[in-house]
């Protein structure tokens, strides 16, 4: 997803000057021409992540479009308020960038972990939420966010699912039927959902953003039958992402995604989601276990 | 770069002295004492707002609104003004109200539920103010955007932020100091009144020696002085580099009682006291 984002960038920084990237010291490696053109805009700001934010909402109040890509620990966490007070409350439009979100940098310790990002951002009213699941939904999605007048955050990560799907934005796509309860895949979480759901009956659907979501599909539940979200992040972030958006959820929620624990192990991002019980053989387990009661 | 002060390049430039003729300087300071009144006067009434911080930027904030901003938006160089220690926000909306900047607002509504004058200033609410303030360490590296784009789109607007000396404690301040350095902007100014605020805390001293490091060009005025503060505004270097100005100020200044008194930073007084207080003015 990486190279499917500096690829879109230079195309975008080529194309309209009030595009600006501020990079976090990541990425670094795809810009090295750009870093030293003169007529486009890249810079580096190194580690300077609060100040960052801030010079970007400048750039925004001055009419520009900046993006912001760093890893989402220091974007999200360190530079929190700077994205609550200078980006949303003054409705100014920008992108964040994130990589490394939950426990892509798994190897790296829990300095580098930020499975919460998905649930800080929800409690801001404006924002639009993006996790693509694959580089191809992330190019949909960079092509219809990444220049409109809101500030929009798209995670991407370092595990991608394998289907091909063509959603439209904020659309929750059917993959199976069933009918004992609705599984809802998100983002990089759906070949997971799929091995998981073999031979079970239940309906399994997939989306891959936040905001914009189809809303009404929550309200079009006839059936009270269990909803199970299996999501790539802490769990209960896109349960309260629904809930702040209006939904009720009057049928029996479950989230399954990262628990509220520190992540301690070394390893990959697969080794983080068998901890978590979020790889297909506990996800299996859990969805059964949810149906029967 | 050494620092300067105003009075080493302070060449009684003209249209200073024009500005500044005796008769200005007279009804100058005149407003000053009614704007010093009017501040003590609304924080009585709603029990709100940072009096001595708002005092200390008071002269500041007036020289700039009534000699360079008014006259910039009719000139080719323009300015932006940044409160970013926006707790003082008592000085600017008392300004503004007296140069009838406030979209017509009565300053004696301050605080007051439906209000647009907030304890901080809001760029939701108030069209003379660019940037919403309060949470410290935000207005600087925002203001270092805006006078980036501009560069970026050569538009000659000269953005001004006014930081306190407490709110360099803030680490994105010194962030910022790097970053504006990084792109050489001309067309940035921070002032930072350095009303001592940060000795209860973590001090800061040597402020124009440290800015010097961050490769910025600096100066260091009395922060109440109208000739100083002019010339500061009006000073043009010939450096690539943002310029710091250093500006000397009293806590309170203006009002005997609260002149570095650390009881009133966040106090209102009761209104049947407010004819006591010492202007001295």
């Amino acid at each position: 997803m990486r190279k499917i984002f500096s690829n879109y960038m230079k195309q975008v920084l080529q194309s309209d000057s009030k595009n600006i990237l501020f990079l976090g010291d990541i990425g670094v490696g795809s810009f090295l021409k750009e870093v030293e053109d003169e007529s486009i805009h890249v810079y580096n700001m190194g580690i300077a992540e609060q100040a960052m934010v801030s010079v970007a909402a400048g750039f925004s109040l001055a009419g520009f479009n900046p993006t912001i890509h760093t890893i989402s620990n220091f974007m999200i966490n360190r530079a929190f308020e700077q994205i609550k007070i200078d980006f949303c409350y003054q409705g100014l439009k920008g992108n964040l960038v994130s990589v490394g979100g939950s426990f892509d940098y798994a190897n790296l310790g829990t300095t580098h972990h930020c499975p919460e990002d998905i649930l800080l951002l929800s409690s801001m009213p404006t924002i639009e939420l993006f996790i693509p699941g694959n580089s191809s939904e992330l190019l949909s999605q960079l092509k219809y966010a990444q220049n409109n007048d809101k500030l929009s955050y798209f995670r991407l990560s370092s595990f991608e699912h394998e289907q091909n799907l063509n959603l439209k934005p904020g659309e929750i796509i059917n993959i199976r039927k069933g009918t004992m309860a609705e599984i809802l895949a998100i983002g990089p979480m759906l070949d997971f959902a799929l091995k998981a759901c073999e031979g079970l009956d239940v309906t399994l659907n997939y989306c891959n953003s936040l905001n914009p979501i189809d809303l009404k599909h929550f309200t079009d539940y006839s059936i009270r039958k269990p909803l199970i979200i299996i999501e790539p992040y802490l769990e209960g972030s896109s349960h309260y992402s629904l809930s702040s958006q209006g939904v009720v959820l009057n049928y029996p929620i479950f989230s399954f995604g990262f628990s509220k624990n520190f992540y301690t192990q070394y390893g990959s991002f697969l080794d983080a989601l068998t901890y978590f019980k979020l790889d297909s053989g506990n996800l299996r387990k859990r969805i059964q276990e949810a149906v029967n009661g | 770069m050494s620092t300067k002060n105003i009075e080493d390049f302070y060449d009684g430039h003209s249209s200073i002295d024009v500005m500044l003729s005796e008769k200005n300087l007279y009804q100058d300071q005149i407003a000053l004492r009614k704007l010093t009144q009017r501040i003590i006067y609304v924080s009585a009434l709603t029990q709100e707002g940072h009096i001595p911080s708002s005092l200390s930027v008071l002269d500041i904030i007036y020289y700039f609104y009534k000699y360079v901003y008014s006259l910039s938006a009719s000139k080719s160089l323009k300015s932006n003004f940044i409160l970013s220690k926006g707790h003082a926000s008592l000085g600017l909306y008392a300004v503004l109200e007296y140069l009838n900047l406030l979209d017509g607002l009565n300053l004696d509504d301050f605080c007051k539920r439906g209000s647009r004058l907030g304890g901080h200033p809001d760029k939701n609410k108030l069209k003379e103010v660019k940037v919403s303030t309060g949470s410290l360490g935000h207005g600087l590296p925002i203001a270092i955007g805006i006078a980036a784009a501009n560069k970026f789109e050569k538009k000659a607007i000269k953005t001004i932020t006014l930081i306190g000396d407490g709110e360099c404690n803030e680490g994105s301040i010194w962030e910022s100091a790097m970053i504006a350095s990084k792109f050489e902007l001309k067309n940035l100014v921070c002032i930072v009144d350095n009303n001592k605020s940060s000795d209860r805390a973590i001090k800061i001293t040597n402020f124009s020696e440290r800015f010097q490091a961050f490769g910025w060009k600096t100066l260091q005025i009395n922060g109440h002085d109208p000739f100083s503060i002019l010339s500061a505004l009006n000073y043009k270097h010939d450096e690539n580099c943002p310029l710091f100005i250093e500006a000397l100020t009293t806590k309170g200044y203006g009002v005997f009682e609260m002149e570095n008194n650390p009881e009133w930073h966040h106090k209102s007084p009761d209104m049947n006291t407010i004819s006591t207080f010492t202007i001295t003015r």
